[in-house]
């Protein structure tokens, strides 16, 4: 007569052989990496606040940034068309006076200031 | 939880599971693996529902089921899986609950063994003795009463002793 203790151990004996555990799991995990992140695993609320901490500090960094860069860029603009003009009037070249050289004059101003203080890659 | 460590208990999780579907799905790892995979899947997308209740296992284990219990219903072959309440005309199919069974695994003991099984009879002594899932357990995978698994478990024990017999 067969006990539960045969049965036990026929059914572990004859355990269905489970292969490729790595390839499945590589297959899977390929899977997952494909789909959004689902907003349970982002983690505990505690590192999202951070991670969302993290990310303000950097875009206001960079907004802090670039709002001195480009007062500087105005003011170096400013200046040099203040020495220029300057020069032309201690100079008397009359040139400078002209409407078409001054807007030349304030675009290359804008420019270099711009540029040396690297607001846009030019 | 983050999606690593999600990912790390899938891996501890995964081999049990494609087991038993396995053996539900009468041998065929690759039907196994695939539906194995949509459970997972879904556990991922779906692992807010999870609520500690159960076991993380048991969690998985009931998604997988239930992903084997709909892919059976649209394969719609010989898929006789009865209410769980209707336990008095709960018996045993006439012959394998799966005829591929034989030509994929005539050698396997233990198919040939469950063969003769109902599918409720299969699910309960694959996830009890294979899985080592307790009544409890294997009520939450199947949603079968206690009192039902109880006499599946019973029945099924009787065929498997019947079958260890004429060995």
């Amino acid at each position: 007569m067969k006990t539960e203790q045969d049965i036990r151990r026929f059914m572990q004996e004859n355990r269905i052989p489970v292969s490729g555990n790595d390839a499945f799991m590589a297959n899977l995990i390929r899977q997952i990496d494909s789909l959004p992140v689902p907003a349970s695993l982002a983690g505990s609320d505690t590192d999202v606040q951070e991670n969302i901490r993290k990310v303000k500090e950097i875009f206001q960094g960079q907004a802090k940034r670039r709002k001195r860069q480009a007062l500087i860029a105005s003011l170096i603009s400013i200046i040099f068309c203040l020495v220029i003009f300057t020069a032309g009037y201690v100079f008397h070249i009359s040139g400078i006076r002209n409407p078409m050289t001054i807007t030349i004059l304030g675009f290359m101003a804008t420019v270099m200031a711009v540029r040396w203080t690297g607001i846009v890659r030019i | 939880m983050t999606k690593e460590q999600f990912i790390e208990m899938i891996t501890r999780e995964q081999e049990s599971l494609r087991r038993f579907l396995r053996g539900l799905c009468s041998g065929d790892g690759f039907r196994a693996d695939d539906l194995a995979q949509e459970a997972l899947l879904k556990a991922y997308l779906s692992f807010e529902r999870y609520e500690g209740r159960s076991r993380f296992s048991t969690w998985l284990f009931r998604i997988a089921f239930n992903c084997w219990y709909d892919s059976q219903k649209k394969r719609g072959k010989e898929f006789e899986w009865l209410s769980f309440e209707d336990t008095s005309s709960v018996g045993p199919p006439d012959g394998p609950a799966d005829s591929s069974m034989d030509v994929i695994y005539e050698n396997q003991q233990l198919y040939m063994a469950i063969g003769n099984l109902s599918l409720q009879e299969q699910t309960v002594i694959l996830l009890f003795y294979i899985e080592e899932k307790s009544i409890k357990e294997i009520e939450i995978i199947t949603g079968m009463p206690s009192g039902t698994i109880r006499s599946h478990l019973s029945r099924g024990r009787r065929r498997l002793k019947e079958y260890l017999e004429t060995l």
